[in-house]
């Protein structure tokens, strides 16, 4: 129904195939290590689905979740290769798998940096610290004891000197081993060889929160094997400040051919918006402290994207205010920040958890346009990427028909029933445009945001921005090398405004996910272009419009998760902005919807024939199904980068 | 409306709880401390109202939901005083405070003694170990939520203490539990009124906090006859079985120590899963479940624990409706589970246990249980008196009230200021009440092992009950009802004695008057008496029936919007009874069961003062959305449960 043969026009049109260009042999992009070229190179790039924010038993929440995947599982997962997961009987076999229906081209294991060396001294008997009382916990309860140790180290930025020793120095001495072999095992996966298989990066989180469980959280990707001797943990940085002058001390100063970047997430989990408050702050008290030209020009370096969606939820944006746009009305956590989780609501009783808009990438991004028309430089000028933030290690798992929950913050050891909190999901994936699936290229596109995330699934997405595209360019085979020759990629800067343009000219062009043979991809029902601008008097607005496709009839049979009506296989558009206004600064990007389809939670509670009249007859492993949060169907989608326009 | 006066009459008359020399002269007890004697001796005994069950800021849980009342306090708030509750402002101000109407006769205050040392370690600066990791985590704000169920879990389920905070071979916590222990010991002695007034009473005491398989409850309250006590409280580390704890109390107290004593009062065996508390005392896991009980431990048994706790915070365990059980008063304060692993803190530890409440674990059936053990073996080891206690965790005895709740502490809400002030499901607790000559530690302990004693669900009815053979017909007119009653037969606790031979069937006598209430406060009319017999039969098997022997259904009500009582009931009710279905082959046991009026529960007394719309669950402010949940209930009825007397053949 939907074979390779009848994509093959939409790969023509997105420059998938053939057409050699210019510049094979002098890449665009910086090689800083030594490996074999690759034997697939495409000046035009191409889209290499991965996932930059992946957890595995180094981490203390999926350890405390019963998670046993270590990174090199984790990796090995991605290839393609299927991974046991919790729970786990008695004689250590797994009672659930998983195998993803596609590898992935590349991945990263994030695993949090400030407790990897009070698991370790807890899981090995040869460590010093081993016969703690905080270990006998761990050794005796399960990995529950790893939650005080977690909620010291990442509140109140301090560890436990019984279990550490003198200065900490025997959990900083566990940390280290954990990092040798977390870069063991992602050289071990990197593909060096002239296949380019695989690409992994060496990575860990920097888990700050501030008060109330407010999100801080960064992940930090080296670009190659050169990276510092530790990771940087909350303990040893305050703020997000801070982190970026110890990476730049520690890795661009301090190790030679060493090169990072930061990526935050979950700034829906940020309270009211702290991730996207002055990188100075070091606790909530502290919002509102004013963004200088430094600092702006330090966060601009160090993060060139967020991660907008992922398994604790969606981050593009909320309704309300000016947004009156529906499509945001899509996996919203029903809280604010880590307080409003169930398990931690308790601690913290007296806290308002109203999600709430500035915490949004979308007013993130307004934001950014406001402070660029005051310093000159928009500190938060992010490029989007999706993920997972598996807990199970198993990155890219997103699919909705498999879902295996989030792990250490889901639903622990379930093997029937719901296998997560109901308003969790299977997370996204990010998907990097690049001449060639090595660690340079793709870190490269990473830095100058051509990048873009979905909701799981893979439509194939192209944006491109400038001045004088033409109105036929959809139906140009030459469409690709005309979007580059004549403007810019996603997460780029428009070029100049030249004399005669009245204004920017936005080709947007589509192509549904293939799928896979037992799982067919889902058509696309729309484009949307996004545009948020600040006027004169320093006000930021925003307007969304459909750009192609819209409104189908699409639906999805409840019964069967089977989808109704048809969609489109490819959708294209180029559009320029009429309201443009050469004075305001503006960002411009690409969403593209799928029709619906079921989401992770509806077979699940169909399939149990839950019966929502009376509640309290349901076992607890399927309550949520009842949850005003257990929408029956999703639209899957992509969010594109931006591209800006900055005034002269 | 119903003032004290129209009760002295009914008072004088039916109890005769004043005058009357019948048996004065020798003391039916044992003196074994110096003291003044009691200004007022009454040998047809009077009922003294008291609380078993007191946890202060010395118990581990208490402390970390923001107790700070010590076991000094708790002694002064029983004896009348006001006390300040949690939360704390900065500058230690308390913002609650409580007070009883009625202060209370005796009280025990019973801390849990496995933790004793931790909490000291870790609230005084000074001490050696108050530095550890674990002191850290008991005191920091952001994690301290955590640490009830770590320090729990190692100490309680798993036995031991943590070696790095306790020091080489636990010695520091060790040296620290020998302070507490003086401490309560010291606070108990200082409230013991031993002048002639016999004003208030005290008892040393601990609770040994044993508990198995998923949060299955052995816990029983260990209570000392007087200020003789062994050197150290016995703990669930040192000892893992009730069976343990009785031969070791033996050995500490009774042999080892001159003029010791003690009885140990078992609680909540409705959260000890599939009925734990009723099964053997030698089991320290669920594989123990359906050991024999032998003779040595049916009679170990029978002397250590004379009482049990048939209602309290955490719930009733009188009886659950189901199998022959019919008796629908039995609806009544349930926890919807069986174990701590169903309290909401700790659910999610073990997330597959079964969680349904179970008939065996109710006090009636260990009743049927043992006399069906006595017919195989002769001797009965669950030969329980009842009583009801609090369990406080405020360090707030006789705090039962239904209409100034302020929840059950370390196991309720925390510092909580607006808002339902514990989870739906707890109550206000109840109240022992003991029959005896005077208000002195002697007389009391005495009544506790005659079990000359019943419970009540928080109020103050008195009530009186007595079996025999030949009983008259009149005796509730009679004046000389208590008289006549201890001349005819027994008191609530006893043994029927043998029977003699013209003698068909039994008789009971019951009468019970209302709470006298407070001016301001009045109490309840009640509805009904009624006698629960339990027996086993030929077969062994075990069976009980339900009667109502005085007053019954009436109109009675309550206006939901205000709390105002509607309808009649009964000042007094009295009764004498014959079982018409005795069977002299047969073991049984009778004990009675005193229902009020209903009344508003204690939630919904919140509810009413907080004007909850549950018809606009948007205007329900969050601490309150328990007024608007399905298992709310608004009222109750409560109640007073007797000691049984028991009948056995060839006696």
């Amino acid at each position: 129904m939907r074979t390779a043969l009848r994509f093959s026009l939409a790969l023509l049109a997105l420059g998938l195939v053939g057409a050699p260009s210019a510049g094979a042999s002098d890449p665009p992009f910086t090689r800083t290590e030594e490996r074999a070229a690759c034997l697939h190179y495409d000046a035009q790039r191409r889209p290499f689905f991965g996932d930059a924010h992946v957890h595995t038993s180094y981490s203390f929440d999926a350890n405390l979740g019963g998670t046993r995947n270590t990174p090199r599982d984790a990796y090995r997962f991605a290839r393609g290769v299927e991974l046991g997961l919790q729970p786990y009987d008695a004689a250590g076999k797994p009672l659930r798998t998983a195998q993803l229906s596609r590898p992935l081209d590349w991945t990263v294991v994030t695993d949090h940096s400030e407790t990897l060396g009070e698991v370790r001294i807890c899981r090995d008997p040869e460590l010093p610290g081993h016969d703690s009382d905080l270990c006998w916990i761990y050794r005796n309860l399960g990995p529950g004891a790893l939650a005080p140790v977690a909620m010291r180290i990442m509140t109140q930025r301090s560890r436990y000197p019984q279990m550490c020793g003198e200065h900490d120095r025997d959990c900083i001495a566990a940390l280290s081993l954990a990092w040798r072999d977390i870069q063991n095992a992602a050289e071990e996966a990197y593909d060096r060889s002239p296949t380019c298989s695989f690409t992994n990066f060496v990575g860990y989180e920097w888990t700050a929160s501030f008060s109330l469980g407010a999100n801080m959280h960064h992940n930090v990707i080296f670009r190659n094997a050169s990276v510092p001797a530790l990771p940087i943990s909350y303990v040893d940085t305050a703020s997000l400040y801070d982190l970026f002058a110890r990476l730049q001390r520690d890795c661009i100063e301090g190790t030679p051919g060493c090169e990072a970047l930061t990526i935050p997430h979950n700034s829906n989990l940020s309270g009211p918006g702290l991730i996207f408050e002055s990188a100075r702050i070091t606790k909530r008290e502290e919002a509102g402290a004013r963004v200088d030209r430094e600092e702006a020009a330090l966060r601009q370096r160090w993060s060139p994207l967020v991660e907008v969606m992922q398994h604790k939820g969606d981050s593009e944006c909320l309704l309300g205010g000016d947004t009156t746009d529906e499509a945001c009305g899509y996996e919203k956590l029903p809280y604010n920040s880590f307080s409003g989780l169930t398990r931690f609501a308790a601690l913290n009783p007296a806290s308002d958890q109203t999600p709430n808009r500035q915490s949004m990438v979308r007013e993130a991004l307004k934001k950014g346009v406001a402070l660029q028309r005051e310093l000159g430089v928009n500190p938060l000028k992010f490029g989007i990427i999706a993920s997972t933030d598996t807990h199970l290690g198993t990155p890219g798992l997103a699919e909705e028909d498999q879902p295996r929950g989030h792990g250490g913050a889901g639903v622990m050891g379930a093997t029937s029933g719901l296998p997560d909190d109901i308003e969790y999901n299977p997370g996204g994936l990010a998907v990097l445009w690049a001449e060639e699936n090595s660690r340079d290229a793709l870190f490269s596109a990473m830095q100058r945001r051509e990048a873009y995330g979905t909701s799981g699934t893979r439509p194939t997405v192209r944006f491109f921005g400038g001045w004088s595209y033409d109105a036929e360019l959809c139906s140009d085979p030459q469409f690709v090398a005309k979007g580059y020759q004549g403007g810019v990629a996603m997460g780029g800067d428009l070029a100049k405004r030249p004399r005669g343009s009245r204004a920017p000219t936005f080709a947007a062009l589509a192509v549904q996910d293939p799928g896979t043979e037992k799982s067919p991809g889902t058509p696309l029902q729309r484009i949307q272009l996004v545009k948020g601008w600040v006027d004169a008097k320093g006000e930021v607005h925003e307007h969304v419009v459909d750009v192609a496709g819209g409104e189908n009839g699409a639906s999805v049979d409840l019964e069967t998760c089977e989808p109704r009506g048809a969609g489109a296989k490819q959708l294209c558009a180029v559009w320029s902005d009429t309201d443009f206004d050469a004075r305001q600064g503006a960002f411009y990007y690409a969403r593209v919807l799928e029709n619906p389809t079921c989401r992770w939670s509806q077979r699940i509670c169909h399939a149990a024939k839950v019966d929502c009249s009376d509640v309290r007859k349901l076992p607890a492993n399927l309550a949520g199904c009842c949850s005003e949060l257990a929408k029956p169907t999703i639209q899957e989608r992509a969010w594109t980068s931006p591209i800006w326009y900055e005034p002269k | 409306m119903r003032p004290a006066l129209r009760f002295a009459f009914f008072s004088l008359l039916a109890l005769a709880a004043s005058a009357l020399p019948a048996l004065a002269g020798n003391a039916p007890f044992a003196r074994t401390e110096e003291r003044a004697a009691c200004a007022a001796n009454d040998p047809l005994r009077r009922p003294f109202f008291g609380d078993t069950h007191v946890h202060t800021a010395f118990s581990l849980d208490a402390n970390l939901g923001g107790t700070r009342n010590t076991p000094r306090d708790a002694y002064r708030f029983a004896k009348g005083d006001e006390l300040g509750l949690q939360p704390y402002d900065a500058s230690g101000k308390p913002q609650r405070t409580a007070r009883l109407r009625r202060p209370l006769d005796f009280t025990v205050v019973t801390d849990h003694s496995e933790t004793l040392a931790e909490v000291r370690i870790c609230t005084q600066e000074s001490l050696p170990g108050h530095d550890s990791d674990m002191c850290w985590i008991y005191n920091s704000p952001s994690v301290r939520a955590l640490a009830t169920p770590l320090f729990l879990v190692r100490l309680i389920p798993g036995r031991e203490r943590f070696h790095q905070m306790c020091g080489e071979g636990d010695r520091d916590c060790i040296a620290q539990q020998g302070v507490v222990w003086r401490e309560i010991q010291a606070a108990a002695e200082e409230a013991y009124d031993r002048s002639a007034a016999c004003t208030f009473s005290s008892f040393v005491g601990y609770e040994w906090t044993g508990t198995i398989g998923a949060g299955g409850n052995l816990h029983h309250n260990v209570v000392f006859r007087n200020a003789k006590v062994p050197a150290m409280p016995i703990s669930f580390q040192e000892q893992g079985s009730p069976m343990g704890l009785w031969r070791e109390l033996q050995k500490q107290c009774i042999d080892g120590t001159p003029g010791c004593d003690a009885v140990t009062i078992p609680h909540n065996s409705n959260l000890s899963g599939p009925g734990y508390m009723f099964e053997s005392a030698r089991i320290s896991g669920p594989e123990g479940v359906g050991t024999k009980i032998d003779l040595e431990e049916a009679r170990l048994r029978q002397r250590w624990t004379p009482l049990i706790e048939v209602a309290q915070h955490k719930g009733d365990s009188e009886c659950l409706l189901g199998g022959e059980t019919t008796d629908e008063a039995c609806g009544f304060e349930k926890l919807p589970y069986n174990s701590f692993s169903g309290v909401g803190r700790f659910r999610g530890l073990q997330p597959s246990v079964d969680l349904a409440p179970t008939q065996r674990a109710m006090v009636r059936e260990g009743l049927k249980k043992g006399v069906a053990i006595e017919r195989e073996t002769g001797v009965n080891p669950m030969k329980y008196g009842l009583i009801g206690s609090t369990d406080t965790h405020l360090g707030t005895p006789g705090m039962t009230d239904e209409d100034t709740p302020r929840g059950h502490g370390g196991a309720g809400v925390m510092g909580l200021v607006a808002g339902l002030p514990d989870d739906l499901e707890f109550s206000p607790g109840g109240l022992a009440v003991l029959w005896a000559e005077e208000n002195s530690r002697d007389a009391l302990f005495s009544a506790m092992q005659r079990r000359e004693a019943y419970g009540t669900s928080g109020t103050r009815p008195i009530v009186r009950f007595f079996g025999g053979w030949n009983y008259g017909a009149e005796l509730c007119s009679d004046p000389r009802l208590v008289a006549k009653g201890y001349q005819g037969g027994v008191p609530m606790g006893s043994d029927l004695a043998a029977r003699p031979r013209p003698a068909k069937s039994p008789t009971f006598v019951v009468s019970a008057l209302q709470d006298a209430g407070t001016a301001g406060h009045a109490g309840t009319p009640l509805q009904r008496v009624q006698i629960i017999k339990g027996w086993v039969d030929a077969k062994g098997e075990v069976h009980e029936r339900v009667a109502d022997v005085a007053g019954g259904p009436n109109e009675a009500s309550v206006d939901l919007e205000t709390c105002e009582p509607r309808g009649e009931g009964h000042k007094q009710l009295c009764s004498v009874w014959s079982d018409p279905s005795f069977d002299a082959k047969q073991r049984a046991f009778y004990y009675a069961r005193v229902l009020e009026n209903p009344t508003c529960r204690w939630s919904q007394h919140v509810c009413v003062a907080n004007k909850i719309d549950c018809s606009d669950p948007a205007s329900v402010p969050a601490g309150f959305a328990g007024c608007c949940s399905a298992e709310h209930k608004p009222t109750v009825q409560e109640r007073a449960w007797t000691s049984p007397i028991w009948y056995s053949p060839k006696r």
